[in-house]
């Protein structure tokens, strides 16, 4: 049903594109007073180069928590094992910690939601981006850093002459995200930024910069990114692709456009009608009843079944629906309603 | 009415040029110096309040919007300038009378965890209010808080939870209802919902909406989302650097809002919908810092459309075409029309 | 088995804001039922429990099995351990064993009174300094607390019972006896320790809105100090406390071996050990040998139970170790680390 007529700029190039990015099977759990607690299960990912894939979700669903699963900053008592997680060939599981490290910031490079806590306040900007250049950037000598991380800084709108040896608080908020971006795209083998709600704890107007610039990078080098946030409206801005997770496991993947216009999973749809429009059209705004559940929740049937207003009935209390394939396009929605051919919630219900 | 506030004596809140300046850094040797450096969170607001009404401020951070609001509670001393309630003149209370007029004006904290005693069990957390201004013995108040748990959607078991056995959306109800309890007239609503899961988020919106109207309660609604505001607002007051640039109703800020300012926070929120990706460039610049903060009109470093004088004279806050009034020296003015009068600027 | 309701595990920040407190991971009423059972199901707490209440009964109920007058002379100096005097007699031949029942009483009354005023006195004004940081009432307590950190600790409690000392007081009709001036001497000595914890925690905790939120339904400010502040920063300063009664006593045990103490014919481990001084040489050593082991089991129970209650009460070592979100910040720690790994510890705030 998904005749998707995407425009260019949903790189929806030719399927045989190869991912840089591909994750399937992970499962992430944490401890929780001894006992192993699920917060991510049956996660799977594929990121294409020039990509960005939304992956959206509220507190609890696990999204971050995947994200850090993929780049392996996940350290026990918390528990990732995945079938594979392979970026551009290579399967990341078997690397060695050294090996392992190279990677993380080379290859595949991550930038958070508090810039202010991802420096170190005692040390200087230009010291560092020098540690970070020293370990991915072999080709330069030491003599070459600076001009190298004054241009790196130019990259993201930043003037970084005579601003090396300023330490952190010596910045804004907004300065010290543009300084994590570009720390994170030092590497010239970069192929993945994975963003943690990058724009969470900035203004407006700083999240529109901020967001430019990584739509900049993406055109510019190419890279695949992984954007994680709860903000629909970051996804409609940026992504091409959506994973939407509720409770630990994802519910749909969908490109941006059909997300929007046509969700698939009752989640999504309710989600989508939770958010205030602005202008506001003076309707009462659709609220959600609930709660998302939490992650120890014995729940037999749909994890979202309980605050479904488009329940088919006790099959979604008594059996966990899989992700079902929506079209051919490789969209996915975890709802029993896929398979039984009914409508999706949000087109008004008409009969079958 | 169209403009907030053409006089001062219908309003329930009257601002008068109030300003909240904070000293920072430097110890006592500093301070006999006097070489502090001063913020000037609020610096000069002026705005009515009518009664019923949701006067909805918004502002980046650092623009002074919290600050206004716990400046018009005394929560926060302002250093000049005046708030009257009801017509009683607030920022002259004595201690206790102005504890005993916190009775009728509330406030609804941003982050429900933050915002309650977790050790309390939520019947305690609700009847606080209560008990401290000593209404009622304690079975009275528990009743109350049982009345107040249903106002708020919430089932009488929840009293005896702690606020760590309840969700976000649930604890906010919670705050919510006991910001109600002394059954005030006034509360300001400080990013009430910005803690909250975009699911949750709604609940608890609509409770608002639905309480100021049962309730007719008069509400200032903080916020950076501008989806937000729209969706409560009657009138809506712009914040930049502890001063409003721009204030109006809500559907004269949304139709044609004057101020450059207003026009670069709408155009950069973006929007739950991937046909309207930004295709106006992003706004330059960042919020200057409020202890040192450009000469003349303080937005001029980042606006567009600065002139000469904007660099030696900050605007006055002036009726604009629309009806609203903005602080912008490139905007014209409009002549006010017929019955209306601009907003006082100086005189109390 | 704790009797704490299972919630859902707050495993991810929540979301925008909510990112920057740490889900309220932190004691509650229903844990502190518990507590008790909880520290009685761990081996070592159970032990310094056992001791705990080992040295209460020691302290309330062991003078009444003193066999001897522990100030009667005996003619029998120097007798070493025997049935008659268990831990024998001493020069002038009092009973020891006799001696030490009623030296334990003194010592443990010294160090609960001093741990007690210390607490009172120093969580007053440590809350005190805290509610107006910056202020003058708060730089005038604490650098008042820095002048007492800044003699040392042999030197100012005697100084103390100097001054307030070598005359008869009387609370009403109750005698001060000359212990209880020592004991709050130590008191005074150990109040600066209490109020720069109370401080710190109040400092941590008006960071909570809760409090304005108290002040902005009109509470005042003894409604914010009692009912919320204080049980909320209790929780470090009982841990303190019980490490606390382990110093007092040490800090009792040196001053009265100078001397400078609890006087003779006054018995505390201190002055038990004084006495024992000459004669250690000699060979008696059932002088030196009960109070000392008496002195080391007392501050490693009360050292042992401290860290006991820490883990179970502290809420930051309670979150460190148990913070199943164990991930996240660690995580965040290694933000720059994604691409710098050597990062250092400690830019957490």
């Amino acid at each position: 049903m998904s005749t998707t007529t995407t425009d260019g700029a949903t790189a929806d190039a030719a399927p045989a594109v190869p991912e840089v990015l591909r994750v399937t099977g992970l499962q992430t759990s944490y401890q929780f007073r001894g006992t192993p607690v699920p917060a991510v299960q049956e996660f799977s990912l594929s990121v294409r180069p020039g990509e960005i894939v939304g992956l959206v979700g509220e507190s609890g669903s696990g999204k971050s928590t995947a994200l850090k699963s993929i780049l392996g900053m996940l350290r026990p008592p918390a528990e990732v094992v995945a079938d594979e997680i392979v970026l551009d060939g290579r399967d990341l599981r078997g690397l060695s910690a050294d090996e392992a490290r190279r990677v993380r910031g080379g290859e595949m490079s991550m930038i958070f939601q508090d810039p202010i806590n991802s420096f170190n306040p005692a040390w200087t900007i230009g010291s560092q981006f020098r540690r970070v250049l020293a370990l991915h950037r072999p080709d330069l000598r030491r003599k070459e850093y600076d001009a190298e991380i004054i241009r790196l800084l130019r990259g993201v709108g930043i003037d970084g002459n005579g601003k090396l040896d300023s330490y952190p608080f010596q910045f804004s908020q907004g300065q010290l995200q543009r300084i994590m971006i570009a720390v994170a795209c030092a590497s010239k083998d970069l192929k993945v930024l994975l963003a943690d709600e990058p724009t969470t704890s900035l203004d407006v107007t700083i999240e529109a910069q901020v967001l430019d610039l990584l739509r900049t990078l993406r055109a510019e080098r190419g890279l695949a990114m992984v954007l994680v946030t709860h903000d629909l409206s970051v996804v409609a801005e940026m992504c091409d692709k959506v994973v939407v997770m509720y409770a630990g496991r994802i519910v749909e993947v969908a490109d941006v456009f059909d997300l929007f216009e046509r969700p698939q999973h009752p989640y999504t749809a309710q989600l989508l009608r939770a958010i205030p429009g602005f202008p506001h059209d003076g309707e009462r705004l659709y609220a959600m009843r609930g709660a998302v559940p939490g992650l120890d929740a014995q729940i037999r049937g749909c994890r979202f079944a309980d605050r479904c207003d488009a329940k088919l009935g006790s099959i979604c209390d008594t059996q966990a629906p899989d992700l079902y394939p929506v079209g051919d396009q490789g969209a996915r929605a975890a709802c029993h309603r896929v398979v039984t051919d009914l409508p999706t919630p949000t087109v008004q219900e008409t009969s079958r | 009415m169209s403009t907030p506030a053409p006089d001062a004596a219908t309003a329930l809140v009257s601002v008068r040029d109030l300003k909240t300046h904070f000293p920072v850094g430097g110890g006592l040797l500093a301070k006999a110096r006097g070489k502090q450096q001063i913020v000037h969170a609020l610096d000069g607001v002026t705005v009515d309040i009518m009664p019923r009404e949701t006067l909805a401020v918004i502002g980046e951070s650092g623009s002074g919007k919290s600050t206004m609001g716990r400046s018009i509670l005394r929560l926060e001393e302002p250093t000049s300038g005046s708030v009257s309630f009801r017509g009683k003149d607030v920022t002259s209370l004595s201690r206790e009378d102005l504890r005993r007029q916190r009775q009728h004006m509330q406030m609804v904290f941003q982050n429900p965890y933050s915002s309650v005693n977790r050790r309390n069990r939520l019947v305690d957390i609700i009847s606080e209010p209560l008990r401290v201004h000593g209404v009622g013995d304690a079975a009275s108040r528990r009743a109350r808080s049982v009345e107040l748990l249903e106002l708020v959607g919430l089932n009488p078991d929840f009293l005896h939870r702690y606020p760590h056995e309840v969700s976000g959306g649930q604890l906010q109800r919670v705050g919510i209802a006991r910001a109600l309890a002394t059954g005030p007239e006034f509360l300001v609503a400080d990013e009430p919902t910005a803690s909250l899961d975009v699911s949750v988020r709604a609940q608890v919106m609509n409770l608002l909406k639905d309480l100021k109207e049962e309730l007719g309660l008069t509400l200032m609604f903080i916020s950076h989302d501008l989806a937000v505001v729209s969706y409560i607002a009657d009138h809506v007051a712009v914040m930049y650097l502890g001063r409003i640039v721009e204030v109006g109703t809500r559907q004269q800020l949304e139709s044609e809002p004057q101020h450059p300012y207003t026009r670069a926070l709408f155009a950069a929120a973006p929007k739950p919908d991937p046909r309207q990706r930004k295709t106006e460039p992003v706004p330059l610049g960042e919020v200057p810092s409020a202890i040192d903060r450009p000469a003349g009109c303080h937005y001029r470093p980042r606006c567009p459309l600065a002139m000469d004088i904007c660099e030696v004279e900050y605007p006055r806050l002036e009726q604009k075409a629309h009806g609203q009034q903005a602080a912008c020296h490139a905007v014209p003015s409009a002549p006010l029309p017929a019955g209306a009068t601009a907003l006082p600027l100086t005189t109390a | 088995m704790s009797t704490s309701i299972p919630t859902p595990p707050a495993v991810e920040p929540r979301d925008p804001g909510a990112a920057t407190t740490p889900a309220p991971a932190s004691v509650h009423r229903a844990d502190e039922v518990g507590l008790l059972r909880r520290l009685a199901s761990n081996k070592l707490s159970l032990i310094s429990l056992i001791g705990v209440v080992f040295f209460l009964l020691l302290a309330l109920v062991g003078p009444f099995f003193s066999p001897h007058d522990p100030a009667a002379l005996g003619d029998d100096p120097m007798a070493a351990p025997s049935s008659t005097y268990w831990m024998g007699t001493d020069s002038v031949g009092r009973d020891v064993f006799s001696r030490f029942l009623h030296g334990s009483r003194v010592s443990i009354l010294v160090g609960f009174v001093a741990v007690v005023f210390a607490l009172v006195v120093g969580t007053a004004l440590g809350m005190l300094a805290g509610m107006r940081s910056g202020k003058w009432r708060d730089s005038v307590i604490m650098r008042l607390m820095d002048v007492i950190l800044a003699f040392p600790l042999l030197v100012l409690v005697p100084v103390i019972t100097g001054i307030i000392g070598q005359r008869d007081l009387s609370l009403g009709p109750i005698p001060i006896g000359p212990e209880v001036l020592v004991a709050v001497a130590i008191g005074i000595v150990l109040v600066p320790v209490f109020a720069r914890i109370a401080r710190a925690s109040v400092l941590a905790e008006m960071r909570e809105d809760y409090v304005m939120a108290v002040r902005s339904f009109g509470g005042r400010s003894r409604d914010i100090l009692l009912r919320n502040l204080l049980p909320n920063i209790a929780a470090p300063l009982v841990v303190q406390a019980a490490f606390g009664l382990a110093m007092a006593i040490t800090v009792e045990a040196a001053v009265s071996f100078l001397g400078l103490g609890v006087q003779p014919p006054g018995a505390s481990w201190g002055t038990l050990l004084a006495d024992a001084r000459q004669y250690v040489t000699l060979g008696a050593w059932w002088l030196v040998v009960f109070p000392s082991i008496a002195i080391a089991l007392f501050v490693l129970v009360f050292n042992l139970l401290g860290d006991q209650l820490r883990d179970e009460l502290d809420p930051r070592a309670k979150t460190a170790m148990k913070k199943r979100s164990g991930g996240s910040r660690r995580a965040r720690r290694g933000a720059v680390a994604a691409a710098t790994p050597e990062r250092v510890e400690g830019e957490q705030r």
